[in-house]
């Protein structure tokens, strides 16, 4: 038993993530295509999978860590090694598992810091700056909310922040972490419960940006 | 974390399980019912649902932003070129050569990428090749004399330099008998090419060697790893 599954108390059925085709969008043939080298399938599953790997990453990295920095790690590794997978429904499994491998080992590097221009392409990523009152309370809390997330359980944290992902369904989410849907599902229910409880004990914005804090 | 009593837990799970479909749009015509019957109790689980709503909502924002950078990583994949050669030469190294290692790699790699001097055969040189060889319309006795050839026809046209005077050591053991020592060691020849596209070798931040594009019309420093 792994540790993410010895962390489980639900009833936890892991099964084989379906193949990537159809169901998912994926052209079929895609990833078989990528597994033998061909460059512009691996460029299209890159494209097609490349946020919900930044969640997995976001998830599971030390704070410090430049999630770019990662993602690009990623990548190179995903060329460089693609061609080791003998089963195309393990893709998404080893992609994720690059991920975790990845951020986890980030923690034990130093990271560097690549000056203002690495900064201000993650400000442009984060799209303009809202100047209204509402504007800056929500970013605000969505930063807060963030961190608070980041202190969630290592298997809740993941599930809760990949449903967070554009178009990532329980299936899908399913099929990257290995787990049953409705696993996924219990730990998404579960996974909000906490970070609302938490959020509860370390007060929340009120609608003038002020902190309340509440007593347990 | 959980502040709920063992006896609660169930109800909460059920509960937490029902808003969670709620807020993702899963929830069945079955679940809606079971939902409003918790309500009908429990009237304050609708502002715990429009809480956690809004709660989602915010958290996924913010993690859609902080995850956009990802458009903006391509795919490396003019390192797939590069890599399969190297993979391949690396079978080759653990099946024939015992010492190969990256040295071996890099004096393949080498060949792969810029060819020998045109009229040279690698021959002679290689393990388990046979002296004697005839390779392209001469021929060449022993390793040595194959090897002042490429040398004369490197020089002529302008490919080779000449040979480094030292010769680096890589292993010696003692010869059964006693007088002496088996060197295995390290003879470097000094060439010239015109490169179009130079690469020099580099490590990312997992400590892997990746090839880096040097630009053009820039010079390498002395020493520098490049192919």
């Amino acid at each position: 038993m792994t540790r993410r599954e010895a962390m489980d108390t639900d009833a936890t059925t892991a099964t084989p993530g379906p193949a990537f085709g159809p169901a998912d969008g994926t052209p079929p043939g895609l990833v078989r295509a990528a597994m033998a080298g061909d460059a512009d399938a691996l460029r299209t599953l890159w494209q097609d999978n490349r946020r919900w790997i930044a969640a997995v990453m976001l998830a599971a990295k030390p704070r410090e860590a430049d999630l770019e920095d990662l993602l690009q790690d990623v990548a190179l590794t995903m060329v460089r090694q693609v061609h080791t997978i003998d089963d195309e429904r393990a893709l998404r499994g080893w992609l994720r598992q690059v991920a975790l491998n990845t951020a986890r080992a980030a923690g034990r590097t130093t990271t560097r810091r690549k000056g203002l221009d690495r900064e201000r392409r993650h400000e442009l990523a984060r799209g303009p700056a809202g100047s209204g009152d509402a504007q800056v309370a929500q970013r605000d809390e969505a930063d807060r909310l963030m961190q608070l997330a980041s202190e969630l359980p290592e298997a809740y944290r993941e599930c809760v922040m990949l449903r967070c992902v554009r178009g990532m369904s329980y299936r899908a989410i399913a099929s990257i972490t290995g787990l049953a849907e409705t696993t996924v599902e219990t730990r998404i229910a579960r996974g909000r419960r906490m970070l609302r409880e938490i959020a509860q004990q370390q007060g929340k914005p009120q609608h003038n940006g002020q902190k309340q804090q509440v007593h347990a | 974390m959980n502040t709920h009593d063992n006896d609660n837990t169930r109800d909460h799970l059920d509960r937490d399980t029902l808003l969670t479909r709620i807020i993702d749009a899963e929830a069945s015509a079955e679940d809606w019912a079971a939902f409003r019957a918790f309500a009908a109790d429990e009237p304050e689980v609708w502002s715990e649902l429009a809480e956690m709503q809004r709660q989602h909502d915010v958290l996924a924002g913010g993690l859609r932003e902080a995850i956009a950078i990802a458009d903006s990583i391509e795919l490396p994949v003019h390192e797939h070129e590069s890599v399969r050669p190297v993979a391949r030469i690396g079978a080759v190294m653990q099946n024939g050569w015992s010492w190969g290692g990256w040295l071996a790699a890099a004096a393949l790699l080498l060949a792969f990428t810029v060819g020998l001097p045109r009229g040279v055969g690698v021959v002679g040189g290689m393990p388990g090749t046979a002296p004697g060889t005839q390779a392209a319309g001469f021929s060449l006795g022993t390793p040595e004399e194959a090897l002042d050839r490429y040398i004369d026809l490197g020089k002529q046209s302008g490919a080779v330099v000449g040979q480094s005077p030292d010769f680096i050591v890589l292993e010696s053991t003692p010869l059964a008998d006693g007088g002496g020592n088996e060197v295995v060691y390290l003879r470097q020849q000094i060439e010239r090419r015109e490169v179009r596209d130079l690469y020099r070798l580099g490590t990312d931040e997992l400590g892997n060697t990746v090839r880096v594009p040097v630009e053009a019309g820039k010079a390498l420093g002395v020493g520098a790893k490049a192919f």
